[in-house]
């Protein structure tokens, strides 16, 4: 067994979370909402739970405190975050665009001559063409970056996550989290495909819920297309790879 | 006709939210602009408790406004808004507090760094590493005196500093927070020293570099 320091000892300590309440369960509406029951049951573990005695400070200090801030340090908030809202990962309708660019016309161009060869290549063989591996990773063209694995219930802990690759992304920005929003493993990588290293495979419980989400980006360091959050829970009879 | 802005101001957190995904871009903004204006304040003051920097404070804030943004369309209103935006501000902050304690340039002399997970350890280890740090939670509530306990996880767990700890528990002794650090530690390394020795069968200390 390894050896460890006493920060990580603390922190094995509260890993697991399966005997507190959620962090957010401190905040004021939350507990007025309890039932004088449960209200009763969180009183009592926290008066012997250091962490959620300190999670009940923390969520406190989030009903009490506020920043002074001006109503332009507040617009220019919004105003940074709709520019954050990158054009090109929002579909436009054909009609939207009745004016194509130069560089449209080129590339249409291009496909054309390309298909053309393409198509007088495979006439030209004499033998029947036989059938290409399927591709296991597809080029997306939508906005979305689509999640193929691990998604869903699953036997054991992931060795490896998957998407399709996503047209004019250069890398791809993976986040891995728990249900609680905790981030468990951030990563860039050029491929569609990514093997899960072993200690975060290490971090995988079963019967817990992640969730994980991949950006594409372009060469200019561009978010080009975003993936929605899958789940995935490893079932619970199966352990830690 | 778009709602005019008082009629917006007076819609619920969950409204603004179902307006946000669902309205044009102009309403959208609008609608963002008051639900913003309404939790803005409250993060940045938040987050100012672990920064104790205005400058970096706003800038958690706006990334956790960001990460909002990039979710608002996952929330199934399930929960209240604000509920759902302090679980997120809780991440964001506890993810940075842990970044910067894991960097050398800010931490504690006396601070160990942690030990590389050894690659071939089994589910059988780490089942009995559970096991023992479990223990190790129940004894730490019984022999550490509370408010030590929660300094200890407020910075070895979340990653928050010791200043930013005093501020937020109000401690008011001279050397605030780092007192509780440093008498909570040799409390654990009397009473769980030899014990964690024995448990984990290294040969060494289990505290080494705590000191």
């Amino acid at each position: 067994m390894s050896r460890k320091t006493l920060q990580a000892w603390l922190e094995a300590a509260y890993d697991d979370q399966a005997e507190c309440p959620p962090p957010e369960v401190w905040l004021e509406a939350e507990l007025e909402a309890l039932s004088p029951q449960a209200r009763q049951q969180v009183d009592s573990h926290v008066a012997s739970c250091p962490r959620c005695a300190a999670e009940r400070e923390l969520a406190q200090s989030f009903d009490r405190d506020e920043m002074d801030l001006s109503q332009r340090e507040i617009r220019d908030l919004v105003r940074k975050l709709d520019e954050l809202e990158s054009p090109q990962i929002i579909e436009f309708p054909p009609e939207a665009s009745t004016v194509r660019p130069a560089w449209m016309m080129r590339l249409a161009v291009a496909a054309t001559v390309v298909l053309a060869v393409g198509l007088a290549f495979q006439l030209s063989r004499r033998q029947p063409p036989t059938l290409p591996d399927a591709p296991q990773i597809e080029a997306t063209r939508s906005s979305t970056v689509d999640l193929l694995q691990p998604i869903g219930d699953i036997e054991v802990a992931p060795e490896e996550m998957q998407w399709n690759r996503f047209e004019g992304a250069d890398s791809y920005q993976l986040v891995l989290s728990r249900v609680d929003r905790a981030t468990l493993w951030e990563t860039t990588t050029a491929d569609a495909i990514i093997e899960v290293p072993s200690e975060i495979q290490a971090k995988f419980s079963p019967g817990v819920t992640y969730t994980w989400r991949v950006e594409a980006v372009d060469s200019d360091g561009a978010v080009v297309g975003r993936s929605s959050s899958r789940q995935f829970a490893i079932a619970p009879e199966s352990g830690n790879s | 006709m778009e709602p005019t802005n008082s009629l917006l101001e007076s819609l619920s957190d969950e409204e603004l939210v179902q307006r946000i995904c669902h309205a044009t871009p102009r309403e959208a903004s609008e609608c963002r602009e008051i639900l913003f204006s309404r939790y803005y304040p409250k993060v940045a003051g938040w987050t100012m408790k672990w920064t104790r920097n205005r400058d970096e404070a706003l800038e958690i804030a706006q990334e956790v406004f960001l990460r909002v943004q990039e979710k608002l369309s996952t929330f199934r209103a399930n929960s209240r808004f604000s509920t759902w935006l302090y679980t997120v501000t809780r991440s964001v902050a506890i993810n940075r507090g842990k970044a910067a304690a894991r960097r050398p340039a800010v931490s504690l002399e006396h601070e160990a760094m942690r030990e590389p997970k050894d690659p071939g350890r089994g589910a059988d280890d780490l089942a009995a590493e559970k096991q023992i740090a479990r223990k190790f939670r129940a004894a730490m509530a019984r022999d550490l005196e509370p408010l030590e306990a929660k300094v200890l996880y407020l910075h070895h767990v979340d990653g928050m500093t010791l200043p930013a700890i005093t501020d937020l528990l109000r401690l008011d002794n001279k050397s605030g927070a780092k007192a509780f650090i440093v008498s909570g530690k040799r409390k654990l390394k009397r009473h769980f020293g030899k014990w964690l020795r024995v448990q984990t069968s290294a040969g060494s200390s289990a505290l080494e570099g705590s000191q």
